[in-house]
């Protein structure tokens, strides 16, 4: 089954050996020549399987069980962050809000509270607050900047829209019983978010990351936010970061 | 000894890094920082030059080096590469 779709100004045609993948992208379906394919084979599949068996084992986990239909939505995504690169984009583990047209991205380790706190950042400007993407968004990084784009891979609460938003900051939160931020420098912030960027197999590819995530930081803000997991940490961080 | 293929060496916005990639990336999952000597010395590592050259290169674009400090400084990295499992023999 094969059909195009369109995610951070790329078409990209995606064939699968599963339905499943299609209802999922079905928002970000279009028409046209594509500027790059990805196709899925059972050892794309099963490689999937395996790491899902190796991160539960990680954590402590029984082993989950998935069905081959959403192994191969996790697949098509990891072909899809492979190729970005090339298109000056990457993939970050983190979750995007956008406020009066500015994104902001607040990225951290699994369990951290990323989701919770940008859910405090609706809670704290309700309609002003749009989501772009709550788990995994694409950046692309311009010359003057990034943009924050919406895709399927939004997270277990399913929140994204299919939209583009210039990045106004990232931000790299840390639990804490304190409320505080602080500017990040590149030296800092660099390490911190390519420990939350897709490292992709390719050394081409990989090295093109390295590159984009240097010149994002060259021109967009970082910061570190110590926060409780109360609404004054939204205010906090919203203020300092639109000011 | 040669270092692992899969360690991308690369200088992003004025730092030095190591990053592990592919099977190194199994044996060693974060970021290696490096200074300015270290990461050139990684690198002629990874042009397959042995310790003493190295040494001896490394006397010769750094001022103020002698080729036995150069020699110790080169072999404690290269142990402490060994020890993430980065070297391959």
């Amino acid at each position: 089954m094969t059909n195009l779709y369109h995610m951070a100004e790329c078409n990209i045609e995606i064939t699968s050996l599963y339905p499943d993948v299609h209802a999922y992208c079905a928002a970000y379906r279009a028409e046209g020549t594509p500027d790059f394919s990805v196709a899925i084979t059972e050892d794309d599949i099963d490689f999937e399987r395996i790491r899902s068996v190796r991160e539960d084992a990680l954590e402590g986990r029984t082993p989950r069980t998935w069905s081959d239909g959403y192994l191969e939505e996790l697949a098509v995504y990891r072909k899809i962050a492979e190729m970005m690169p090339m298109y000056d984009t990457i993939l970050l583990h983190g979750s995007a809000v956008a406020v009066d047209g500015a994104a902001y991205l607040f990225t951290a380790r699994s369990g951290t509270g990323k989701s919770t706190h940008t859910r405090l950042w609706r809670e704290l400007l309700g309609e002003r607050a749009l989501m772009v993407n709550d788990d995994k968004p694409l950046i692309r990084v311009t010359d003057t900047g990034g943009v924050v784009y919406g895709t399927p891979y939004d997270g277990k609460h399913h929140l994204s829209n299919n939209t583009a938003v210039p990045l106004r900051a990232v931000c790299v939160l840390r639990r804490a019983a304190e409320n505080g931020i602080r500017p990040l420098g590149v030296r800092e912030a660099f390490p911190l978010l390519l420990q939350q960027a897709y490292r992709p197999e390719g050394g081409k590819a990989m090295a093109r990351t390295m590159k984009l995530l240097g010149r994002l930081l060259a021109l967009v803000p970082a910061y570190r936010l110590d926060c409780n997991m109360s609404i004054e940490a939204a205010k906090l961080a919203y203020e300092v970061m639109s000011g | 000894m040669r270092l692992k293929k899969e360690l991308l060496l690369s200088e992003t916005a004025g730092e030095y890094y190591a990053v592990p990639m592919a099977e190194a990336a199994k044996a060693f999952t974060g970021l290696i920082r490096l200074n300015k000597t270290g990461f050139y010395i990684l690198k002629k590592i990874s042009e397959g030059m042995h310790d003493d050259e190295i040494a001896a290169q490394l006397v010769t674009e750094f001022e103020g080096v002698d080729q036995e400090t150069a020699l110790r400084c080169v072999r404690e990295l290269i142990e402490k590469l060994g020890k993430e499992g980065l070297l391959e023999d």
